[in-house]
């Protein structure tokens, strides 16, 4: 792996407080991920895997540490460029899918996408996240739910609105944070295949996270996290140190 | 743009989204109507404030006008001027029945009707007639009606049977009775009285015959129909008119004047105090050589303003063999009268803009609401790329939508219940028996109403700012919402 990373952490901490208590969550996190990589962040609950995720992925700052995106340094940029990022180099998939409510699957799926048009070209640009979302919605097998509102999906159906909602921007990292922690066996199970599909597909990068051994053959790469630190490291199966 | 697809999304069938859409167009329609209304009857006052002051008066304080006629045509080229007319005013003791004070106004009729309003003013014997029978008729039964009310709030103290229970009992059968008399009487008289009010216009040949024909020596005066009330005068009947000028203030100066008819404008004031009669027998009267002043009639009065220091510069030269001339423009001539009206009317605007700032408040509270409600959604949008201005306007252009829709809806209802006001006061009148304006309170066949761009502006725009300026705190809080707590719950 002679390539630039995608994705640096040097350092990284985080800490909570509790009046002048410090609750320190990450205690120093060196980390880095390659263009297609599928990295397996596992670790018990509270671990800060989630915290970790949140920083890599610009939605939360790291008390202490430096982030770098393809060798560029991000840990202090303004936050309207830090959205900016997140619109368009990110996708996330959350445990609870956090769809918006008021909006149709198809909406929802748009809605990164649309979040780029200004009012010049609105209905141009409409047209194309709607054919996109389409699209991606039939991939990820819910055709005959577009118009659908969350409240009216299954647990299986809603996170698969998310993952299509994730991917249309054809992000350079995708994060998933427990995708499937909120599912039962089976639907966890089509939800994991659909991803595998995805990442042959798009030759997506993948972050996940998640506490669940079961799920640690889904990566190329698991690193173990205990404590707000990395703990091991194995690289298909073998492990390095 | 995508701050609009959501706010939309969220104003989008709530119940509170309509409620205070409901509250801003409550407030903007009560404004737009009020406005209105004030505006129409602004305007009619000032009407009929030109109606009997002249566009520009020209005076001389001490009746030192010689030559009128060369003054006159100086004024007359001034460009703008449309008419000028001649008069001689003086202050005068009304001695009849009672005495009060009024002002004497002498004038050339012919003139003086192409300057002011004095041929719709002006009444013929037969039309004061009608009016001073049916307002007095009015009068009495209000008079008996008060009575009426008095009587049986009384009889409550008093004993059954006892001997004054008895005799407010007749009393009171006796008041009924007149009263219905007094009102079929009033019924009867009605039809003339509404004929005179809806007179012809006086021709030229009758406002001189008005004037200058008539038996013997004696001068005669025109009297406003409200003195002639109190006086209980009829045409044909002689006053007393008693003066004395600024000049010469210990001669005072009698004489009798036989009463050659009324006239009636609508302002109390001016129908009471204000007689009118030819200029020279006027200047007798009060014992001057020369002419009090000039009336002078422009094309448009909007140039009041402008016309006065035309007329002042051409009316210098004459300024030197009599005394200084005041020039002075109607709204001078009333202007504290005028600025209580202005001053009403934004008072009442500015009391009823509260309306507006409670509306307000329910935008605040419904984007509160909002914000509280869709927290996670705060999360979701920030995590997809938003920022926190995106999401400050989402909610901002929620609210702005919210005042917006309100203002529209409002201006249309309240233009719509304008144009439509006296459609809605005849249909009280039918449903209720009484008229919401009635015409001989007002003087008006119709409530007045004036729609004016400028006044709605004032109307829409401050509600527009209020609202945003009140949609600011919840939407920056909203876009103060850090994405990582937002998210963190199901
Ligand atoms: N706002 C906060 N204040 C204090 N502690 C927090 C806060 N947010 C998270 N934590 C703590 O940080 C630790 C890591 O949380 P998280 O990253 O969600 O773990 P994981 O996703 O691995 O389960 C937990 O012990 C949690 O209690
Ligand atoms: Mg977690």
């Amino acid at each position: 792996m002679s390539e630039k990373p995608i994705l640096r952490a040097v350092g990284v901490k985080k800490s909570y407080y509790a009046g002048k208590r410090e609750l320190p969550v990450l205690r120093g996190i060196d980390f880095s991920m390659h263009k297609g990589e599928c990295v397996l962040m596992y670790g018990p609950s509270g671990a800060g895997k989630s915290t970790l995720l949140h920083i890599l992925g610009l939605i939360d700052v790291p008390t202490e540490g430096t982030l770098y995106l393809e060798e560029e340094n991000i840990t202090a940029i303004p936050a309207n460029r830090r959205a900016q990022l997140r619109n368009e180099k990110f996708g996330f998939v959350f445990q609870f899918y956090h769809l918006l409510p008021d909006f149709s699957a198809l909406e929802n799926v748009m809605l990164p996408l649309l979040m780029r048009n200004g009012l010049l070209g609105w209905f141009r640009g409409k047209k194309k996240a709607k054919k996109r979302a389409e699209e991606l919605l039939e991939i990820v097998g819910l055709k005959d739910r577009i118009h659908h509102k969350p409240s009216e999906l299954s647990g299986g159906e809603r996170q698969r609105v998310a993952i299509a909602r994730a991917l249309i921007t054809e992000p350079q990292v995708l994060f998933l944070d427990e995708p499937t922690g909120n599912l039962d066996t089976k639907t966890a199970d089509s939800i994991l295949t659909l991803l595998k599909e995805m990442k042959n597909r798009f030759s997506q990068t993948f972050l996940m996270a998640t506490h669940n051994k079961a799920l640690v053959s889904f990566g190329t790469r698991v690193i173990n996290i205990v404590d707000g630190k990395i703990v091991g490291e194995e690289s298909d199966g073998a492990p390095k140190s | 743009m995508w701050r609009l697809f959501v706010a939309l999304r969220y104003l989008k069938r709530r119940l509170t989204t309509y409620i205070a859409t409901a509250g801003v167009t409550i407030g903007v329609m009560v404004l737009v109507i009020v406005v209105s209304v004030m505006g129409g009857f602004q305007r009619e006052f000032h009407e009929k404030l030109r109606g009997i002051n002249a566009h520009i008066t020209v005076e001389s304080y001490d009746f030192s006008i010689q030559d009128a006629e060369t003054l006159m045509n100086a004024i007359r080229r001034v460009k703008g001027v449309a008419a000028v007319a001649p008069f001689v005013q003086n202050i005068v003791l009304v001695k009849g029945m009672y005495v009060d004070f009024g002002f004497i106004k002498g004038i050339e009729p012919d003139m003086e009707a192409e300057v002011g309003k004095l041929r719709q003013y002006l009444l013929r014997s037969e039309e004061a007639l009608a009016v001073v029978e049916y307002e007095n008729t009015r009068d009495h039964l209000k008079a008996y009606e008060y009575g009426i009310a008095q009587i049986k709030r009384e009889m409550e103290a008093f004993e059954e049977g006892s001997a004054r229970r008895r005799f407010a009992e007749f009393a009171l059968i006796r008041f009924k009775s007149q009263y219905e008399e007094l009102s079929r009487k009033l019924e009867r008289l009605k039809e003339p009285y509404q004929k005179a009010l809806n007179r012809a216009p006086f021709s030229d040949e009758e406002i001189i015959r008005l004037f200058c024909f008539r038996k013997g020596e004696t001068p005669g005066v025109v009297v406003g129909i409200e003195l002639m009330k109190h006086y209980n005068l009829r045409v044909g009947d002689e006053i007393l008119l008693m003066t004395a000028t600024r000049m010469n203030l210990e001669k005072i100066q009698q004489e009798k004047f036989v009463v050659l008819g009324a006239f009636k404008t609508g302002v109390f004031d001016t129908d009471f105090r204000y007689l009118y009669g030819l200029v020279d027998e006027v200047k007798k009267f009060i014992g001057v050589e020369g002419i009090g002043g000039i009336s002078v009639k422009l094309e448009d009065f909007k140039d009041a303003e402008r016309l006065k220091d035309a007329i002042q510069v051409a009316i210098e030269p004459f300024e030197k063999e009599s005394s200084r001339l005041s020039v002075k423009t109607w709204m001078e001539l009333n202007r504290t009268l005028l600025q209580a009206v202005q001053m009403e009317k934004w008072l009442l605007s500015f009391i009823i803009f509260f309306i507006v700032v409670v509306a307000g408040f329910g935008i605040v509270s419904i984007l509160t609401m909002m914000v509280a409600e869709k927290t996670r959604d705060i999360g979701i949008l920030k995590s997809l790329g938003g920022t926190t201005k995106g999401v400050m306007g989402v909610f901002l252009i929620a609210g702005t939508f919210i005042a917006a829709a309100g203002s529209a809806l409002g201006l249309s209802l309240g233009l719509t219940f304008v144009y439509r006001i006296n459609e809605v006061a005849a249909f009280i009148e039918k449903l209720t028996g009484y008229h919401p304006f009635p015409r001989d309170v007002y003087y008006l066949d119709k409530i007045p109403t004036e729609v004016d761009a400028l006044e709605l502006a004032y109307v829409v725009v401050p509600t527009l700012l209020l609202s945003f300026v009140f949609a600011l705190y919840p939407a920056i809080r909203a876009s103060r919402l850090h994405p990582v707590e937002a998210l963190r719950y199901e």
